[in-house]
């Protein structure tokens, strides 16, 4: 891999002040793989306690299958942990050639999904700059960027059960452990490039959001928004510090959280429309809280990288067309986000219940899974 | 002890907020006390910080370093000088008294806990921004408080109103917030700081220019984007024309949350402006802009408060139209004023809110079908009415700034106080003088003259206060005169205003005198059509609701349609 300086099994980047130069260099004290893995196995548990159907014994293979591979590609040495992404990208395109998504949107999911397979093995057996467009194209894949997302949205869109979460969860950390990979190519070799992506990326994923009716289509296309945004700030940010994985993980967590909110919903009244199901914290309490608690996290969501990441801005005098980009896109994702989220509240949470209904709060395991996805999201996106 | 007494000022009312959010369900009916008592106890903790820093100067309070910054400076903590002082002890006193008065608003409602939760939970955020030692911490409060005000605002979440009205509210917030977060990158971007002190310093010795086009054709000064686009911020939380919208329609939300919100939540952007004051002074362009978006406010929010006919909605407006005074008087460069203003206002606006509801209890037990006057001669107004309305509006603001100027000696007639004193005494007196007018109340001498009497004292109370008030909060010598000279508008523009509101004035009254004495000297039937669109215009809130929201419904159809399509 020649001068790649990190690989998987990698440690995160903390910029610290050198006494000397006066300037920001790294020092790497903290092993970002296990922080991923670790976010994998908490995603999968959730997952499993969110089960309650009968049926759900496949679901649960399915968890187990794509939680091993995925650790397998985080916690094995190079050029192992290549062939474990290989096959979690494999059993991604198995699963999609089994679901009910339309041919077109399946077409197009499984020719990316080959290529995403093809840029692995690029990026594991050719010279340093190959291997670094290799793995930017598979970073925008896994971290999902318009127009790689395909994958991504057809896999969440049509998964079963609890599943949409744990994929979630398991595209961002494959994307942040690929993203390790790239902050040197990122910030001196196409940073306006990268931004432009973002910035229609982040435009795009918006508007999708704004004309969902569906509720899983919607919290995927949200999450390619915040995946914009952290984009986005990568350009600007030039120094790659502890705040990529922080702000990457609060996403994960807490969008794996919305969708098993919404998944728990799904099992108690069958899969719903936005609008059809209001007044749900008048009812189930339980549920309420969460997802006015989750909801707050979102749309604060932002604020995130701002608090970790401000301090590694370059104040000098250059990548402004950057800094300007960046603006724009946080603009976007702030402002479409302000609108869907609260509107997704307002057609679940809020307003009068049905009163045709049977109800029945979250279970404890249920509330147990949710209070765990949202502590991790607590700890990753304001102590850590 | 006093940095621990500070630190309790915040922290009481989080701590409420976390009990009553975690036990309310089995505090029931309990909760309000933990709130009051909390929320008593912070009051008192602020009246002691507000005399030890009156005495002993600024109190610092750093915690932790949240983030090792290459400057260190991004800490959570205290900073908390005058300003920030004063604006805690009318943070806890209003929130005090809104507490106490929801112990009987709120007994029997579901979410009394939960309510008590929402209202701890806001003055701590309000607390911590008017006491943040840099620009960051103030810019995560801000966003925290955007959305507690939401949650707050949709406290009754099974009414539908309610729930839009708050997302309103919270989308006019967001696009004040982000022009804000755009401000802090450009100021780190350049000075690197966002500490006060160290930008304020930086700032005024380094001076950076963008250019908006290319080949230098339009430049422009670093200083005057950020505190542009951090103005654009204060604009939204304090509902300045065009962010106005939100204001008006909150009136779904609990009356306690209304007076908290038209006392000390629609201060934030008064409060902003004052701890950039510094920053601000070092752009003249901005000042300009934020005078000229002031005087809009000032006379839409005014106009709009004329058509109302209901009371809270008419509160509304009246804030708006304070909120505009307040933002004028910033861009004036009278920065302390401002705050005198506010704390004034808000005072007075929470007293009239919680009262709003026995009014409307009042009326509600009138007679089922009251008497009609519409059959009855209209009464014409006496000559006590012309003669209180031309001393009032026209003579008095004079008599006042030559007095004011000479025997108390606040310098009006230097720098332009006197454009803030004469456009407030002769806008809110000429409302005042409609009012009566309408209601042909000024019939009588001894009443003329007891308002006349009245409106004199507190004409020179508050000009003799504000002087103080001002020395109080920039005790430095010629910082308070430093913000005017920066703010200093071009003489002939200064004397413009004048001459414009002076002729207004007269025409008005012209208009008023031959439309009562049924001459037709400019009551022609185009000044009546004329009437008669402006008054559309006007209650219809000079259409900007209906603007936004069809380009809101244009983009989502079209948002629809492209997530169909592509």
């Amino acid at each position: 891999m020649g001068e790649r300086t990190l690989s998987m099994g990698s440690k995160i980047w903390e910029p610290v002040l050198s006494a000397a130069s006066g300037e920001i260099e790294t020092i790497m004290p903290i092993e970002v793989t296990t922080i991923l893995a670790f976010a994998i196995i908490l995603s999968a548990f959730c997952a499993i306690l969110g089960q309650r159907s009968k049926l759900s014994s496949p679901i649960l293979v399915q968890i187990l299958i794509v939680s091993g591979l995925g650790l397998g590609t985080l916690l094995t040495p190079l050029p192992i942990n290549r062939y474990f992404l290989v096959g979690v990208l494999g059993f991604a395109a198995y699963l999609l050639f089994q679901s009910h998504c339309r041919a077109t949107t399946k077409t197009m999911s499984l020719a990316q999904i080959a290529l995403a397979i093809l840029l692995v093995l690029v990026s594991s057996f050719s010279d340093h700059s190959l291997a670094m467009f290799a793995g930017l194209g598979l970073g925008f894949t896994l971290l999902p960027l318009f127009p790689f997302h395909l994958p991504f949205v057809s896999l969440v869109s049509s998964a079963h059960g609890a599943m949409s979460g744990l994929w979630v969860t398991v595209f961002l950390s494959l994307g942040l452990a690929e993203l390790t990979e790239l902050p040197t190519f990122l910030s001196e070799g196409m940073p306006s490039a990268v931004s432009w992506l973002a910035l229609g990326s982040a435009l795009y994923a918006s508007l999708k959001c704004l004309g969902q009716t569906q509720i899983r289509p919607l919290l995927t296309y949200a999450t390619i928004a915040q995946a914009s945004m952290l984009w986005g700030l990568t350009t600007v940010f030039s120094i790659f510090s502890e705040w990529v994985i922080s702000f990457g993980l609060t996403i994960a967590f807490v969008m794996t959280a919305l969708l098993f909110t919404y998944h728990c919903i799904q099992q108690r009244f069958g899969s719903h429309a936005l609008g059809t199901l209001p007044g749900l914290a008048l009812v189930m309490p339980r549920l309420g809280v969460c997802l006015i608690i989750l909801i707050s996290f979102a749309v604060l969501l932002p604020l995130v990288p701002v608090l970790s990441g401000l301090p590694a801005l370059p104040t000098a005098n250059n990548q402004d067309v950057c800094l300007v980009i960046l603006c724009f896109i946080i603009f976007v994702v702030w402002i479409f986000e302000s609108w869907y989220f609260p509107h997704l509240m307002h057609q679940t949470a809020f307003g009068k219940a049905r009163p045709d209904i049977p109800y029945s709060d979250l279970t404890a395991g249920e509330i147990s899974g949710l209070t765990l996805l949202i502590a991790a999201a607590s700890y990753h996106g304001l102590f850590y | 002890m006093t940095m621990f007494v500070a630190i309790l000022v915040p922290l009481l009312p989080l701590v409420s907020g976390i009990i009553l959010g975690v036990f309310g369900k089995h505090l029931r009916e309990t909760s309000s006390k933990v709130g009051v008592l909390a929320l008593a106890l912070a009051f008192i903790c602020s009246l002691w910080v507000l005399y030890a820093v009156s005495v002993g100067g600024p109190i610092r309070i750093m915690l932790p370093p949240f983030h090792s910054g290459p400057d260190g400076w991004f800490q959570f903590g205290l900073f908390i000088d005058r300003l920030s002082a004063v604006m805690m002890v009318l943070i806890t006193s209003v929130s005090t008294v809104i507490h106490v008065y929801s112990i009987r608003y709120l007994q029997g409602d579901p979410g009394y806990a939960r309510f008590y939760s929402l209202l701890g939970l806001m003055t701590f955020v309000i607390l911590s921004l008017v006491s943040s030692p840099n620009l960051l911490m103030l810019f995560v409060f801000w966003q925290l408080l955007s959305w507690i005000l939401y949650l707050i605002l949709a406290f009754n979440y099974a009414h539908v109103p309610a729930y839009q009205n708050a997302f309103k509210t919270l989308m006019v917030h967001r696009i004040g917030d982000v022009t804000f977060l755009c401000g802090i990158f450009m100021a780190y971007k350049y000075f690197g700081t966002l500490g006060f002190n160290e930008l304020f310093e930086r700032a005024s010795q380094q001076s950076y220019v963008i250019s908006l086009l290319p080949g230098n054709l339009l430049d422009i000064s670093v200083v005057t984007v950020i505190t542009l686009l951090i103005f654009i911020g204060a604009m939204a939380k304090s509902a300045q024309f065009p962010l106005h919208v939100w204001l008006p329609d909150t009136m779904d939300s609990p009356t306690p949350v209304s007076a908290l919100m038209h006392a000390g939540i629609i201060n934030a952007g008064g409060f902003l402006l004052n701890r950039l004051a510094p920053l601000y002074a070092l752009s003249p362009n901005t000042l300009h802009i934020v005078f000229v978006i002031g005087a809009l406010t000032v006379v839409f929010g005014a106009s709009m408060m004329l058509v109302q006919n209901d009371i809270k909605k008419t509160l509304g407006y009246s804030t708006m139209g304070q909120m505009g005074y307040m933002i004028m008087e910033c861009g004036l460069g009278a920065f302390a004023l401002a705050i005198f203003h506010l704390i004034a206002h808000g005072l007075f606006k929470a007293s009239l809110f919680l009262s709003a509801g026995n009014v409307i209890h009042t009326a509600r037990h009138e007679p089922k079908f009251p008497e009609s006057s519409g059959h009855k001669p209209t009464k014409l107004p006496a000559q006590a009415t012309w003669v209180t309305g031309m001393i009032v509006t026209l003579i008095m603001p004079l008599i006042i700034l030559m007095v004011a100027h000479d025997l108390l000696e606040v310098p009006l007639k230097d720098a332009h106080g006197a454009v803030i004193f004469l456009f407030f005494s002769w806008v809110t007196a000429s409302q005042a003088i409609f009012s009566l007018y309408r209601l042909h109340a000024v019939a009588s001498w001894k009443v003329a003259s007891a308002m006349i009497a009245a409106l004199f004292l507190i004409g020179f109370t508050y000009l003799w206060a504000g002087e103080v008030f001002t020395h109080f909060l920039y005790p430095g010598p010629g910082v308070a005169d430093a913000f005017f000279v920066a703010a200093a508008l071009n003489p002939i523009v200064f004397d413009a205003l004048i001459l414009i509101s002076t002729f207004l004035i007269f025409l008005a009254w012209i208009y008023a005198y031959t439309d009562a004495k049924g001459q037709k000297l400019l009551n022609t039937e185009w000044s009546q059509a004329i009437q008669q669109k402006v008054y559309v215009i006007l209650i219809n809130r000079l259409y900007v609701d209906l603007l936004y929201m069809r380009w809101g419904n244009a983009l989502f159809q079209w948002a629809q349609k492209f997530g169909n399509r592509y």
